[in-house]
This record gives structure tokens, sequence and C-alpha cells, in this order.
């Protein structure tokens, strides 16, 4: 027998993975539909093309920030920063330190260094696009600096790897800053697929 | 020469329900009357997308209805196609007529 309701996980994934002023009147369709004798498996099936759909619209809508993401992350130029007196002093600090305080002290340094360069590309990208706003942009970066401090964490685990130096500094390095950057353009700058809203009176 | 909105073969079939169901076309009976019509089934991720596509096009717009209790408290979305949308699909029906007349292949509808 079918449950009078959908699959609870499939309303949620659409409701909080589909961006657009739209999602909302898909998902009423979906569920009046879901009403008229429509399986869970039908109603799960076109959940997921409306977010496999939505996903690469918003790949191709963001496609210029993508793009600026990757060459700016690409450009930083780390190599140069890591060799600088200023920054190994810096660095040579949090080795005199006990151990788990050094470490903290190294992600903390890179995550910081990160941080500065993600909020002078964020500003410039938003200012540039005339798209600033102060509530998207804090919360953009409410998101983003714990997934850059994140992603330092895992990128300095990742340093211990054997692997070859230009893969870590010249491509593992540039990962967070890419990622966060990234997803503070994503939600900071509002999408191109969102509607206005007008109604029609009843 | 002058520049004209190419229509796909999906957007062109959603256009003309458009047309076909007039004020109430809204997600569900825009589906379900491809559905009857073309005898395929149509993803609603897929009709929505199109129809984006076609807003930002301008060749349809739309609005939204009040909400009501089996749709979970959300409301409907209506589609109508705006001036230029008839103007693109009047314009494309010309263009196919012109490229169908005189094809021997398609005469007697054997394929």
């Amino acid at each position: 027998m079918k449950s009078s309701q959908p699959p609870a996980l499939a309303t949620w994934l659409l409701d909080h993975l589909v961006p657009g002023g739209m999602s909302d009147a898909l998902a009423g369709d979906l569920l009046e539909q879901y009403g008229q004798q429509r399986s869970a498996a039908w109603y799960w099936r076109q959940v997921l093309v409306v977010i496999l759909v939505s996903f690469l619209r918003e790949l191709r809508v963001r496609s210029i920030a993508i793009l600026l993401a990757i060459a700016y992350s690409s450009v930083v130029p780390w190599r140069h920063i890591w060799i600088t007196p200023q920054f190994k002093s810096l660095s040579n600090f949090g080795f005199r330190l006990p151990w788990p305080l050094s470490l903290t002290y190294q992600i903390a340094l890179l995550t910081l260094f990160n941080a500065i360069m993600l909020v002078v590309a964020f500003g410039a990208y938003l200012a540039v696009t005339r798209s600033f706003n102060r509530r998207r942009f804090s919360r953009a970066l409410l998101v983003a600096l714990p997934m850059l401090a994140l992603a330092s964490t895992g990128l300095m685990f990742g340093m211990a790897l054997p692997l070859p130096l230009f893969l870590k500094l010249d491509l593992a390095a540039r990962l967070p800053l890419f990622l966060a950057l990234l997803i503070s353009m994503w939600i900071g700058a509002p999408s191109a697929t969102c509607v206005d809203s007008k109604r029609i009176p009843a | 020469m002058r520049k004209h909105n190419y229509i796909g073969d999906f957007e062109l079939m959603v256009m003309l329900v458009l047309l076909r169901l007039g004020e109430g076309a809204y997600g569900v009976p825009i589906s379900r009357e491809i559905e009857q019509q073309c005898g395929r089934d149509v993803a609603l991720g897929s009709v929505y997308a199109t129809l984006e596509r076609l807003e930002e096009k301008g060749l349809v717009s739309s609005a939204l209805g009040e909400p009501t209790p089996e749709r979970g408290g959300r409301a409907k979305r209506y589609f109508s196609l705006t001036r230029k949308g008839l103007r693109a699909v009047r314009e494309t029906r010309r263009a196919l007529i012109r490229l169908w007349r005189g094809l021997p292949e398609l005469e007697g509808g054997k394929i």
C-alpha cells in the first residue's frame, strides 16, 4: 500500500539542493502528482532528475565564477610566499611550540593567508559584478571560512604523504583557496536562475 | 539579416502545449499533455528547465497562484506565452513548412 506522504528524504533534498525561484512550484507539482497514484520510486526518480538538471544548469550559469576561482587560485605564488624570510620566521615560530599547538598554529597560519586572499578576491568579484549584499557576503564567509580551515587541515596532513613536491605545492596547496572561493561566490552572488514571484490575485 | 531566436523541438512542444492549455497551464497539466500528445514520459524537471530557459529568452512569462493544502502549501506557477513567444512559434511553423515542402522522402507518411 502506498503511503500518503512522499519519501521525506527526497522532499528534503529537493528543498535544499535545488536553487532558483521555481523550485517551490516544482515541489508542489510533484506532491500533487504523487497524490494522484504515483509511486515512491516515481517520486524519487523525478527528484533526482530535478537535482541533476538544476545542478548542470547552475554549472552553466556559474561557469565564469568557476573559471575565475581556478584562475585566481592558480596564480597565487605559494612557492614564493613560503620561501620569503617573513613567512619562514612566522612558520618557524610554530615549530618551536609543543604538539598539538605547533600543528594548530601551522593550520591557523595557512588558513589566515588563504582567508586574506579569499576576502580580497571575493570582495573584488562582488564589486565587479555589482552584486554586493552585506548579508549574503557574511553568509558566504560564514560557510567558506570554516571550510577553508577544514581544507587547510586536510592539506597539512596531506603534506606528510610521500607525493612529489610539485603535486603538494603547485596543486594541493591551491585546493583550499579554490574550494572556499568557489563556495563563497556560489553562495554570495545571486544565481541567474532566480525568477521573480509575481502573484496572480485570487 | 534579422536575428532569430531558434527554438528546440522540446521547447516548441512546451510552447504549443501552453497555447493548448491557455490560462490553466502549470507544471502538472503541461507534463501530462506532453505525455498524452507525444506518447513519451517527461520528467517535470526537464519541463521546468525548458520553461525557465524560455522565460529567460522572453518567450514565456509566469506568475504564482495561491498555495493549496494538497500541494503541501506550495503555490502553483502558471505559465503563458508572451507576444514574442507567439511570434517565435509562428515563425518556426512557417520555416518548418517551407523546409517540409517538396521532400519526396516524406510524402505519403511512409517514414
